[in-house]
């Protein structure tokens, strides 16, 4: 065994810590190991939540794969809600172009005498119901207008419904053909029987 | 950082550098010589020392067992007041190292030398004194490796002889139960003879005859007619190193 010899010493040095240091230590210790303890219940903590956000995570995971076929049918189906709109769209357009446009101006054009001026065409493929505005030099060539309308095909009830007093021509207008009437026409037209006209046997 | 083992005497100092781990069992360490303290320190600044103090500075006694004294500050303060009685107020002035075992206890007081002008000497320097303990501790662990039954279960007594002054310690199972400083009236072989034969008379007997390490006597032709073991040749002028950095021997 080995000798231990005292060691006398004159310097100031502690041979060994004071009781109330081993006291400090104890105390040190003892706050270490609570805190150790806090810390290893902190951590089970930490695991404990770490692992419900896991399992919700993963939960929400199924959900949104579950989820995920429902969320596509209203998409689905709004698209193909917007199809039939655009289809139904596409078809009234087809309906509209279908409506004799063509027949109904050339008929218009054609009974038109020199010096009338058109300024109004109101008609739509959703009523038989027409209207024109427009100016004429006298009232007879307006008067004329209406027969000749009347005498075509598909159109009837054609009269008159509005006269109004010659205004005076702008002077600035060196080619104004002097003080015109205005008026306006309404009539009933046919689409059907107007299409089905021969272009020159219209009247 | 190297760390020197310096020695203080009466009349000079002595300094080693300390054995490393490597160097421990190998060649003598040289022995460097000064003046005073403050010399060597001004030669050697910047390094790690441990003191050792002559017996010729200090003043030492060992408590009576019966005293029950084995705590450190009730052995100071009754070796204060020891001190005080035998010397005067002023030994209560003294540093003092002290040491208690499980079953004995002393003390020593440095009566001469001013240990803070030695310790302001070394800051001065950047020296860092890591230790100041008396001479009579430096080499007992290497002697008693050198010699177990020394520090053993027997009795046995050690002699270190400093010129004139001998430090007569007795040991016993690793513990000093006794301490006494004499002298000599020459510094030779034949009266240290006779103080050695007074000394066993006085607190003997023991198994084996005392050892003997010293350094500083005249002569030491007759040295084994000495009734010791003689450890170390006791005419070297300086202190010894393997004592000093306690590697008694180990092949120094």
């Amino acid at each position: 065994m080995k000798a231990r010899w005292p060691r006398p010493e004159f310097l100031a040095l502690p041979a060994r810590p004071p009781a109330l240091a081993w006291l400090w230590a104890a105390t040190g210790a003892l706050m270490l190991a609570a805190t150790l303890v806090e810390a290893a219940e902190l951590q089970q903590q930490i695991d404990d939540h770490g692992s419900r956000l896991s399992q919700a995570t993963q939960q929400n995971l199924r959900l949104a794969r579950s989820a995920a076929p429902r969320s596509v049918v209203p998409i689905a189906s709004q698209s193909s809600a917007s199809s039939a709109q655009a289809v139904r769209a596409a078809q009234q357009v087809a309906h509209d172009l279908a409506h004799p446009w063509g027949a109904i101006l050339a008929g218009i054009e054609s009974e038109t005498p020199a010096g009338l001026q058109w300024l109004l065409l109101d008609h739509g493929v959703d009523s038989p119901d027409l209207r024109l505005e427009g100016l004429a030099p006298d009232v007879a060539i307006v008067m004329n207008l209406v027969d000749a309308l009347s005498a075509r095909v598909g159109w009837s009830n054609v009269v008159a419904s509005r006269l109004q007093a010659p205004v005076a021509p702008d002077p600035r207008e060196s080619a104004a053909p002097g003080p015109r009437w205005r008026f306006e026409l309404s009539a009933v037209v046919d689409a059907k029987q107007v299409d089905a006209a021969p272009t020159d046997a219209g009247r | 950082m190297t760390q020197q083992v310096v020695y203080l005497g009466a009349d000079g100092v002595s300094a080693w550098c300390a054995p490393n781990g490597s160097s421990r069992a190998g060649a003598a360490a040289a022995t460097h010589e000064y003046a005073d303290f403050n010399a060597w320190c001004r030669a050697n600044s910047c390094c790690d020392a441990r003191l050792f103090v002559s017996g010729q500075l200090l003043h030492s006694l060992v408590v009576d067992p019966a005293l029950q004294l084995f705590d450190e500050p009730a052995v100071r303060a009754y070796a204060a007041q020891q001190f005080s009685h035998y010397h005067g107020p002023q030994a209560r002035q003294w540093p003092m190292a002290v040491w208690a075992q499980p079953s004995s206890s002393g003390a020593c007081a440095l009566h001469s030398g001013d240990l803070p002008t030695l310790m302001a000497q070394a800051a001065a320097h950047d020296v860092r004194v890591r230790s100041v303990a008396p001479v009579w501790s430096a080499g007992l662990g290497s002697v008693s490796r050198l010699k177990p039954a020394f520090g053993g279960a027997q009795q046995q007594a050690l002699a270190l002889v400093e010129g004139r002054r001998v430090t007569w310690l007795v040991a016993q199972a690793a513990c000093v139960v006794g301490l006494q400083q004499r002298f000599i009236d020459m510094p030779r072989i034949d009266a240290l003879a006779d103080l050695l034969h007074r000394l066993v008379i006085e607190t003997g007997p023991f198994a084996a005859p005392p050892l003997l390490v010293g350094w500083g006597l005249d002569d030491a032709q007759s040295a084994a007619s000495l009734p010791a073991q003689v450890l170390t040749p006791l005419d070297q002028p300086t202190a010894c190193a393997e004592w000093l950095l306690d590697t008694m021997g180990c092949g120094a």
